[in-house]
């Protein structure tokens, strides 16, 4: 009996254990359960909130393309009406108003065309027609303002140009339309056909390859006639390799090491070498194959070393270099100096004049005193025997032009480039007033005003606008 | 033993899955907002700062100006030993703990060499461990664009320029620039184009398009073909 009574107590227990045992299994396996249940919601949030902030962006991003088009359709139409109104009206006052508003439309419209999600390589014709139309239609306003008219073939140019317009605004209206019925611009820009996206595509009039563009040559920015400029000052035999490393170590005294590294065959066709001074500073040098001239120097420097040599050392570092690659009188007419380098602007003096197309550009290293730039592109593109012809306009009237209130600090006689390759005499006065310094320029010739320039100080020095 | 394996299981999928979705979350957000350095002073404040920092041992790095990483990193440590609110960044309070007076928006005629800054931007981006005269050629082919009538008029206008630098899709455009990428900025900026005139450059092993292989090669510097 007692041990029936102890065997069912065991047994209770033993019951009683495996309960306990079933609960807690099924605490536990609850637990897992809302743990992971939680942690599915969490993943799921988390993902919910993710995606719907990648749709906002997505959203904020069509917006900012929506607006842009739309901008590019109201310019190019705007640019449409106001073409065909110059295209029908005689007076140059009128039209003259008319190309301005033009050119200032085209210009936007340039800026609208290239915050767009267009493929590049397809789309550079068209921005380049209308940065075109923008520099050819100001030229012409320019020209009406002093008294011009408008030739036959520049109203032909103006009509070719028009019928260009016309057909882009026709691509661009259609495309409005679709967009206001839901076309997503950037859906169909991330939708690719080889290089080209969609929406490129569906632009495909506007820069199809068919479209004869008409060539504006006038005398401002983007012309078909300033792209590329002939190089006058190259002279001398052709040279080899070996002959452009001796010019290398004759022009360099302390090079520890000069490697070929190979050669340049574009505006300027050069042999390149990479060369090591012995202030173990890396350069990389250029010589012409015509006449063996050092055309560029290009090196970074040393930047973790103490300043050694003052900027008069500098200087006159930088003027033997120069005088070293042909500019036997040279003047200091600029300089900056960034980090641990300065970089000096000279220009020659021929006769007394101040050479300015003839500009060279030497960088000088002030921890090691050491030539670590040079740029004689300039130098070899512009520089000729020129005749100045003689001067008609006396230095004290030219004076009487500069206003009132400068203090003029110094003045000379300087060719001066101007745009669109024309070179001009002038008489130069550097001004102070207060703490602006201004450069005025008045042709030597005609007492004109040719051009003033501000020195415009930044965080890391100067630059003239 | 099988409910501790169950709760661990358990356990690691919420953790995990609160990484992937803090993970995806992250994804979306700017880079800029870790990334992107304040210019609150100029390059010659710049070089005080540094010159008293090295001085008083906060600063180790060389003195030229930039107000990168290590200087910031040295301006914290200099905030954080004097009491300062800790935040990298030179305002009155911490220059006058330095002893200087900044120039700060005084000085009207002073322009930010936003310009610079750009290009100095795109060149380390794009071409950071090439060679000096390559990342020249780099900020020389944004100036040549800007001039061209093919492509915006502006730096801003040609950097970011849909598709043009695949360094501004990824966001690499905005670390933080070293000294050679200033440096070549500037030389750029100075008139110094080592392509004559290209317009366009690309990794030959990297390129994926076929158009631009169309083009007129000019020179080829480290990795990077330039042509026109």
């Amino acid at each position: 009996m007692k041990k029936d009574v102890l065997d069912v107590k065991k047994d209770l227990s033993r019951e009683k254990k495996e309960v306990k045992k079933k609960n807690k299994a099924v605490i536990g396996l609850s637990i897992a359960t809302g743990v992971l249940a939680l942690s599915t919601i969490g993943l799921g949030v988390g993902v919910a909130i993710s995606q719907s902030q990648a749709m906002s962006y997505r959203g904020d991003l069509e917006s900012v393309y929506q607006k842009s088009m739309y901008e590019l359709v109201d310019s190019v139409n705007n640019t449409e009406t106001k073409l065909a109104k110059v295209l029908s009206s005689d007076g140059s006052a009128y039209q003259k108003k008319m190309l301005l508003e033009v050119s200032k439309n085209t210009n936007e419209a340039q800026g609208y065309i290239s915050s767009l999600p267009l493929s590049q390589s397809d789309i550079q014709e068209t921005v380049k027609m209308v940065n075109q139309i923008s520099g050819y239609t100001s030229t012409l306003a320019e020209k009406l303002s002093t008294g011009g008219t408008l030739t036959e073939s520049e109203m032909d140019t103006l009509a070719d140009i028009h019928q260009n317009i016309v057909q882009m605004k026709q691509e661009l209206n259609t495309l409005s339309r679709k967009m206001e019925n839901g076309y997503n611009l950037m859906d169909e820009s991330l939708d690719f056909d080889g290089d080209m996206n969609m929406l490129t595509q569906e632009l495909e009039k506007m820069h199809d390859v068919d479209v004869d563009y008409p060539t504006m040559i006038y005398d401002g920015p983007f012309s078909d006639s300033v792209v590329s400029a002939q190089i006058k000052g190259l002279s001398g035999a052709n040279i080899n390799q070996d002959e452009a490393l001796e010019r290398i170590n004759s022009s360099f005294k302390n090079l520890s090491s000069v490697e070929f590294e190979n050669q340049t065959s574009g505006r300027f066709e050069t042999f390149n070498f990479r060369a090591t001074n012995s202030d173990d500073e890396n350069l990389y040098i250029q010589v012409t194959k015509i006449g063996g001239h050092i055309l560029t120097v290009s090196g970074a420097g040393n930047s973790d070393r103490e300043v050694e040599v003052n900027y008069d050392q500098a200087k006159k570092i930088a003027l033997d270099f120069a005088k070293s690659n042909g500019i036997e009188e040279g003047e200091v007419v600029w300089t900056d100096t960034i980090y641990d380098q300065t970089y000096f602007n000279i220009a020659p003096v021929e006769n007394g004049v101040v050479i300015y197309p003839d500009l060279v550009k030497v960088k000088v290293d002030l921890t090691s005193g050491t030539v670590v730039g040079y740029d004689g592109t300039t130098y070899f593109t512009n520089h000729t025997e020129r005749n100045l012809g003689a001067v008609l306009f006396s230095k004290e009237s030219a004076q009487k032009g500069v206003p009132s209130g400068f203090e003029i600090t110094l003045s000379r006689l300087a060719l001066v480039p101007l745009e669109y390759n024309r070179e001009v005499l002038c008489w130069e006065f550097e001004c102070e007033r207060g703490e602006d310094v201004y450069y005025f320029y008045f042709n030597a010739k005609t007492g004109e005003e040719e051009n003033i320039l501000k020195v415009i100080k930044t965080d890391d020095g100067s630059k003239l606008m | 033993m099988k409910k501790k394996l169950t709760i661990a299981l358990s356990a690691f999928l919420a953790i995990s899955s609160i990484l992937t979705a803090g993970g995806l979350t992250n994804y979306f957000k700017p880079q800029s907002e870790v990334q992107y350095s304040v210019m609150a002073t100029t390059t010659a404040e710049n070089k005080v700062i540094q010159q008293k920092l090295k001085r008083w041992g906060y600063y180790t790095g060389s003195v030229d100006g930039i107000y990168g990483s290590k200087t910031r990193e040295a301006v914290k440590y200099f905030q954080r030993k004097n009491g300062l609110s800790v935040d990298g960044i030179v305002g009155p309070k911490t220059a006058a703990a330095l002893g200087m007076t900044l120039s700060g928006s005084s000085s009207s005629s002073s322009q930010s060499s936003s310009d610079l800054n750009l290009l100095a931007h795109c060149v380390y981006a794009e071409a950071r461990g090439e060679p000096y005269i390559g990342q020249v050629a780099v900020a020389a082919v944004i100036l040549n664009r800007v001039k061209s009538a093919s492509f915006p008029n502006t730096i801003a206008g040609v950097i970011y320029q849909p598709y043009a630098f695949s360094s501004v899709s990824d966001g690499q455009i905005n670390l933080t620039p070293n000294d050679t990428a200033y440096k070549a900025a500037q030389d750029a900026l100075n008139g110094w184009d080592p392509t004559y005139g290209c317009l366009y450059f690309y990794n030959a092993s990297t390129s994926t398009s076929k158009w631009i292989y169309s083009r007129k090669t000019v020179v080829t510097y480290g990795n990077h073909i330039f042509a026109i």
